[in-house]
């Protein structure tokens, strides 16, 4: 059997064909959105630090009146007003309506579609399976890690990516079994858009990407950037791409239905939940779990 | 200093200084013990007297006690939610200041508000958070607590004391606690959970609900989110 009709064999899908459709186009797309993106990120920004200012001046009026007012032994409760000393979460939300809407639609998507698919795979697949399949995915997502720690000037935390994916690929069959994290090696999220960060890049407005959930204009732009480069859009044939592509989205949100899952009513406002939970996480990923205080 | 050593030591020794020597090395060697000696033991007993009041080993005993607990009857809290709850609010919530922590959350309303709408507010934001806790710790499975090291200064008023929940697999999850003095103990306010500090996230969303609906909106909704949750569990 020669090469050639093997290849004749493999119909391309519908969606490689879409992609073939696309591509002449997609880097140079891809950087002009970057180019836009991390534009309005440094205007917003620029724009952003005299409101930010301002908040934080009304602020202490506020905590000066409180005490003038109330006199004596109001001092202590003055200091309760005052918010807790993490850094300001950007207040500002100058998208918040177009948001959303991305968000609701997100939403709907996620109950109508993803989530009863979530629960599904949740309660058909064994523990172990399920441990392996993101286990998989993590092992690769080590690789991501591993770039961008070089990038970040970081090289032993780089070297710590660079054992676990030796040892889980190979020990670990293929990074099923995790074999690192149970030695000590953890596992640490690094991407594109923690790497700007790092070098400087201001997040711009928050972002409600659709299909894609929360993300800042920065980190948006990073995503972009990145795709054609992430380990699992390297596979072939692209049939296992896609399915896994879509596996590592019903795992993920099958690990996240698991770890709440009463979680819903406890938001009074979902939309502001999420975001203010993102960009909190999002700093203390950028500062390795450490942000200043 | 030469006279004392000639007391302290025989005539017939061949350490005993003569006039003119230079003090022997063996009763410089021993008064070197001595000092490392008093200083041991003054460590230890300053160490001793900051036991009771360390904010790192205050967390790290509650949460390994808590943990010890959760483990010895998992499946028995698991099938009765109201047990759970109870559980909850038994050991963890004497340690957590709810007034305080609420009055951050709520932010500059909580002064405008009356006594009572604050007690209110305190209540149900309490037992959300007690469903909110209650529910993360049915997926507790093999986890450990590792403490950071410390970094503040334990004779400060408010301090952060930071740990990580570490699993089997995956990233070991951040988990820092603000804390203030409480005479000899410690109060938690704040609590953060991979990076996300919890008084935070409720600040906008009880902001928002304040402009849109005033205080007694939020005491509203928070009752109507409890109620439904009340509801869902039992």
């Amino acid at each position: 059997m020669n090469k050639s009709s093997c290849i004749a064999k493999l119909k391309p899908s519908p969606l490689d064909r879409l992609r073939a459709l696309l591509k002449p186009l997609c880097m140079r797309m891809r950087l002009l959105v970057f180019v836009f993106c991390s534009s309005v990120a440094w205007h917003v920004s620029a724009s952003a630090q005299p409101v930010q200012d301002a908040l934080e001046k009304s602020q202490n009026m506020l905590i000066e009146v409180a005490v003038n007012n109330a006199g004596p032994g109001s001092l202590e409760k003055a200091a309760w007003i005052r918010p807790a000393e993490s850094a300001a979460v950007l207040a500002s939300d100058p998208l918040e309506s177009i948001n959303r809407a991305v968000f609701g639609f997100n939403d709907q998507l996620d109950r109508r579609f993803v989530k009863p698919i979530a629960s599904a795979y949740l309660n058909t697949v064994p523990r172990p399976l399920r441990e392996g399949f993101g286990n998989m995915l993590l092992n690769l997502d080590d690789l991501v890690s591993l770039v961008n720690q070089l990038l970040q000037g970081k090289p032993s935390k780089a070297a710590v990516s660079l054992a676990r994916f030796i040892v889980n690929s190979s020990i670990g069959i293929v990074g099923f079994f995790d074999v690192a994290t149970e030695s000590g090696l953890y596992h640490e999220t690094e991407d594109l858009g923690q790497t700007f960060a790092v070098w400087g890049m201001p997040s711009g407005p928050y972002l409600v990407l659709p299909l894609l959930g929360p993300s800042t204009v920065r980190d948006a732009s990073a995503r972009v950037l990145f795709q054609p480069f992430s380990p699992i859009r390297q596979i072939n044939p692209s049939q296992t791409r896609y399915v896994l592509i879509a596996g590592s989205v019903v795992s993920g949100r099958a690990e996240l239905l698991e770890a709440s899952q009463s979680s819903g009513l406890l938001m009074i406002d979902r939309y502001l939940f999420a975001r203010d939970a993102f960009l909190q996480r999002r700093r203390s990923l950028i500062f390795d779990g450490d942000p200043p205080e | 200093m030469l006279n004392v050593t000639q007391h302290l030591i025989h005539r017939h020794s061949p350490w005993f200084p003569k006039t003119g020597h230079r003090l022997p090395w063996l009763l410089i060697a021993r008064s070197w013990q001595v000092s490392l000696l008093a200083i041991l033991v003054l460590s230890l007993l300053s160490l001793q007297a900051a036991a009771q009041t360390r904010p790192d080993e205050f967390v790290g005993r509650i949460s390994n006690e808590i943990l010890e607990k959760v483990r010895q009857q998992r499946q028995e809290l698991l099938n009765n939610p109201q047990k759970l709850n109870d559980f909850v609010s038994q050991l963890v919530m004497p340690h957590v200041d709810f007034e305080r922590m609420t009055a951050l959350a709520v932010g500059r309303s909580w002064r405008s508000a009356t006594p009572e709408q604050q007690q209110k507010i305190s209540l149900e934001f309490r037992n959300l958070l007690t469903r909110t806790y209650a529910g993360a710790m049915q997926s507790l499975r093999d986890q450990k607590i590792r403490l950071k090291p410390f970094r503040g200064d334990a004779a400060d008023a408010e301090v952060v004391v930071r740990s990580e929940i570490v699993g089997s697999r995956g990233d070991p999850i951040g988990l820092d606690y603000r804390l203030f003095r409480q005479g000899e103990s410690w109060k938690i306010y704040d609590i953060n959970i991979a990076g996300v500090w919890l008084v935070e996230t409720y600040r906008n969303q009880f902001a928002a609900e304040i402009n849109a609906r005033g205080l007694d909106g939020l005491i509203a909704t928070l009752a109507d989110r409890n109620r439904a949750l009340e509801a869902r569990k039992l």
